[in-house]
């Protein structure tokens, strides 16, 4: 049944499809892979706000409410019974929120939250059905459309002091801040960086409890690694900036925008990396990780069908 | 007359060739960063359009079926290099703006489409008033998408400053992805309207059979 | 068969009136939009760039080929026909597309009189923004011997770093060279010292046409003290044949080796002086002595921006032009000379000392 709504047909055929995705996972409902997810980042919402006070917890106020605020709104409109409370909603507005710095501006956060929703998710049909990860369309719509509001980065405990993300030095050819720095959290970037180690945990969990598959993150980490490495830099410093971590399991990890079989994802998982590799690399552009999931996540269709599980002994229709 | 009519009325909305039949989308898409540029690309379309379908419908049973198409092509692109021209001398502001685009109307498939579709078909006078129909939908489609794009992506419309200072700009409507992004979203809301519309009637329409049925 | 004909004739017909017709069209209009360029490009470009003239007219003719990439040159002149600077049209490699600005000078005074861009399609809202005042007046009064460096003497665009650098770029080096083209001597861009009355007057012409190759300095002392600042004594000796100073602090330790280098680069032979820690095989500093490079493109090796990236080098890299040193732009050849001579003797040298 999963296969089948991927064949290009079945987007017009819609009624047909009895199991709305992630196809996969029958036996974990949507419930479960939510709060997991969520719980996971717990630590990591605890850590910002001791880190930067008011300003992390109202961007991710404002983003989970715009999300949950939207998503009610949408599904209203669209005639829908209102399923906000599988808080996937939630998540998205809290993963957008690790994508912003703590500086965004109030109105901007909750427009991100909105196109998130709207462009993101619910155009396509509403949860499980959304072909790209909805925080990372909204990412990147504010990323394009408000880069001076977005980019400006403060370290913990400060008081409004602009710094330049470790990225931006980067690609700036200037001295560059070390691991300490970078795992301690004393750079300027977007919240997520702050809790490198808190996600890697979480995901790492997320990959035990079978909710991420682990082909994805290790097809993203491991290319990016050896990409990393084939150019010339150092790759555990760049898996430890620009979301990398974040990317890896919680935005191309998303079990919606994965593709179905197993090789696929991990066909999809090297494609983030390299992905990322090359926009980061070459175009010197800070936010390539979302570009490089939102550009993966629209290969998703393609990797299906190339890859798709071939039964032993079957033969296909109509030849030989 | 009434025809006349109902072909210019349905170019402007039932057949918009933007957001109704979506053909010849390079234009909406590419030149609609501001609502001036929107406009003048869609009355230069609309000039190539009622000027070709014209001759093509005066010739049309001089043209051979089998090299029609090719003929077709050279009428289009005489008038796009004739207008290019035009443009180029008369109003050189607008012929800036417009750059490349100009020549590019030569392959919009709204004119072909419509020369083929219609005018070699039809008497030279229908074959007009198809043109400007069309012409007219295509323009104001993109003069629409264009504000759009000019007032969330510099906060002006026609030039004219709408918002204040305070007003931060959307940039990502001015490049191409903000192009796609209004496209969609337009045509999203024509056809919501228009599915709602269609629910309604039928909804009538059942209304009245019930009646109609009890009745009898 | 006479099917075939037909259809030949009919399209042949067809193409005829079309081809007829543009014909018509095109000489009404082409002398229209000619003149109007003409009186545009006057109008909007070269008056705002040299505000003072009273009259423009073309200027033909100079030594050598016209600088590549600079499409008009006028010259501008005042209300008794006397030249006071020169106004031509410039073309640089934007990020998106070619930028076209007009670009004002004044051979007497050697500066910038004004920069407008006239034509682009850099990214609205970012690289667009080459076009507003506060960014193009900073070249006003502008001297040629500056770098025109993004960054250094020319405060960039906020995340338009490439639009930024191709209008810099191209005024500074394309008003250097249509002035040399126009037999003006020009300064070259940072010289250490402050340059000399630019006195050169109308038509003075340079000693080698179009090249304008950097003043040879001296490889001596002063270098050696420019190199290494923060030494107070150098001594003179030599290494294999290679002179050198020995650096010494105020505590009598050697704090450096300060030697004289060279390469083969594209127009002969480039010479400089490399200063290296011998004990830890770095290099300190770099300084070009002299050079026969092209202007504009080889002779950049004298830029700071790419000197400054030797600094702190260790020897044991390979400095090749693309891994480990960053080349200049069109001129491998000259950067290749600089990074592979600093290189060679840097390690001839220390192998000898040691």
């Amino acid at each position: 049944m999963a296969v089948a709504r991927n064949r290009g047909e079945g987007i017009y055929q819609l009624t047909l499809i009895t199991s709305p995705p992630p196809h996969i996972h029958a036996a974990i409902s949507v419930d479960r892979i939510v709060h997991l997810t969520g719980a996971s980042l717990l630590p990591g919402v605890i850590w910002l706000i001791y880190l930067f006070g008011w300003q992390a917890l109202r961007v991710m106020v404002l983003s989970i409410g715009g999300a949950v605020l939207t998503e009610m709104a949408v599904m209203k409109l669209r005639g829908k019974e209102v399923t906000v409370q599988d808080g996937t909603a939630v998540l998205t507005g809290l993963i957008l929120a690790f994508t912003l710095a703590p500086t965004v501006p109030s109105w901007i956060v909750v427009l991100g939250a909105v196109i998130a929703i709207t462009i993101g998710k619910q155009i396509f049909g509403g949860t499980g059905s959304n072909p790209f990860n909805p925080a990372v369309v909204g990412r990147v719509f504010l990323g394009v459309a408000f880069p001076d509001q977005l980019n400006n980065w403060i370290p913990p405990h400060s008081v409004g002091t602009v710094i330049q993300s470790p990225l931006e030095l980067w690609a700036a050819g200037e001295a560059l801040p070390g691991y300490r720095e970078l795992l301690a959290g004393s750079t300027g970037s977007f919240m997520g960086d702050f809790a490198v180690v808190v996600l890697l945990l979480g995901g790492l969990i997320l990959v035990l409890r079978g909710y991420v598959d682990w082909r994805v993150p290790l097809g993203v980490l491991g290319t990016a690694v050896l990409f990393m490495a084939a150019v010339g830099q150092d790759p555990a410093w760049h898996l430890l900036t620009g979301g990398v971590i974040l990317g890896a399991f919680y935005l191309a990890g998303d079990p919606v925008t994965t593709p179905v079989t197993p090789w696929g994802r991990l066909v999809f998982g090297i494609g983030v990396g390299l992905c990322l590799g090359i926009i980061r690399y070459y175009g010197q552009n800070p936010d390539a990780i979302f570009f490089a999931v939102l550009f993966m996540n629209g290969l998703v269709p393609l990797l299906n069908r190339l890859l798709r599980i071939r039964r032993k002994g079957a033969v296909a229709c109509g030849k030989r | 007359m009434q025809k006349h009519l109902d072909d210019v009325v349905r170019g402007l909305f039932r057949e918009n060739p933007t957001f109704r039949m979506l053909i010849g989308m390079c234009p909406p898409l590419a030149v609609t960063t501001s609502a001036e540029s929107g406009l003048i690309m869609g009355l230069a379309t609309t000039a190539v359009l009622i000027c070709s379908s014209t001759i093509i419908s005066l010739f049309k049973k001089l043209i051979p079926q089998q090299v029609r198409i090719p003929a077709y092509i050279v009428i289009i692109a005489t008038f796009v290099t004739m207008i290019d021209l035009v443009l180029a001398a008369l109003v050189p502001a607008v012929h800036k703006i417009l750059g490349i685009f100009v020549p590019l109307i030569v392959v919009n498939c709204l004119i072909l489409g419509r020369a083929e579709a219609f005018a070699s078909r039809m008497p030279v006078s229908r074959a007009i008033t198809d043109g400007l129909g069309m012409g007219l939908g295509f323009t104001w489609a993109l003069t629409f998408i264009g504000c759009i794009r000019e007032l969330l992506g510099a906060g002006t419309l026609f030039g004219a400053t709408v918002f204040g200072d305070g007003f931060v700009a959307w940039r990502i409507m001015q490049l191409p992805p903000g192009a796609f992004l209004t496209m969609g979203l337009i045509v999203f809301t024509l056809n919501l309207v228009g599915n709602l519309r269609a629910r309604q009637l039928q909804k009538a329409a059942r209304n009245q059979m019930k009646v109609v049925g009890k009745e009898a | 068969m006479r099917e075939a004909l037909k259809l030949v004739i009919t399209l042949g017909l067809v193409a005829a009136i079309s081809g007829g017709m543009l014909g018509l069209f095109y000489n009404y209009t082409m002398p229209i939009v000619e003149a109007r360029q003409m009186s545009e490009m006057i109008e909007k470009g070269f008056k705002g760039v040299l505000p003072d003239a009273h009259s423009f007219s073309p200027v033909t003719g100079g030594q050598g080929e016209q600088p590549e990439g600079v499409t008009e040159i006028y010259e501008g002149l005042d209300e008794r026909g006397e030249r006071i600077g020169i106004a031509f049209e410039a073309i640089g490699q934007g990020f998106e597309g070619p930028i076209t600005m007009a670009i004002g000078v004044r051979p007497d005074t050697q500066t910038v009189v004004g920069v407008k861009i006239l034509s682009h399609t850099e990214t609205p809202g970012m690289g667009a923004k080459i076009e507003e005042e506060d960014f193009t007046l900073q070249f006003q009064e502008k001297s040629l011997s500056d770098p025109f460096v993004v960054g250094k003497d020319i405060d960039g665009i906020t995340a338009a770093t490439i639009s930024s650098k191709a209008v810099a770029g191209t005024v500074g080096d394309k008003a250097r060279q249509v002035l040399s083209y126009l037999g003006y001597e020009v300064a070259a861009p940072i010289s250490p010292e402050p340059t000399e009355e630019a006195t050169a007057g109308e038509g003075t012409p340079v000693e080698e046409s179009g090249e304008q190759a950097g003043k040879p300095v001296e490889f001596n002392e002063e270098v050696a003290q420019e190199l290494l600042p923060g030494a107070a004594e150098f001594i003179e000796t030599a290494l294999d044949g290679i002179k050198c100073f020995e650096a010494i602090d105020e505590d009598g330790q050697q704090v450096g080796l300060v030697l004289e280098a060279g390469g083969e680069g594209f127009g002969g032979p480039v010479t400089m002086a490399v200063a290296v820690d011998p004990e830890a095989e770095k290099i300190l500093g770099i300084k070009i002595l002299s050079h026969n490079e092209t202007p504009g493109l080889g002779s950049r090796i004298e830029e700071e921006e790419f000197l400054r990236q030797f600094e702190g080098k260790s020897l044991s890299d390979s400095f090749a032009i693309g891994e480990d040193v960053d080349g200049i732009t069109a001129a491998t050849i000259s950067s290749e000379a600089v990074a592979k001579g600093a290189a060679e003797k840097a390690r001839q040298v220390i192998r000898l000392y040691k």
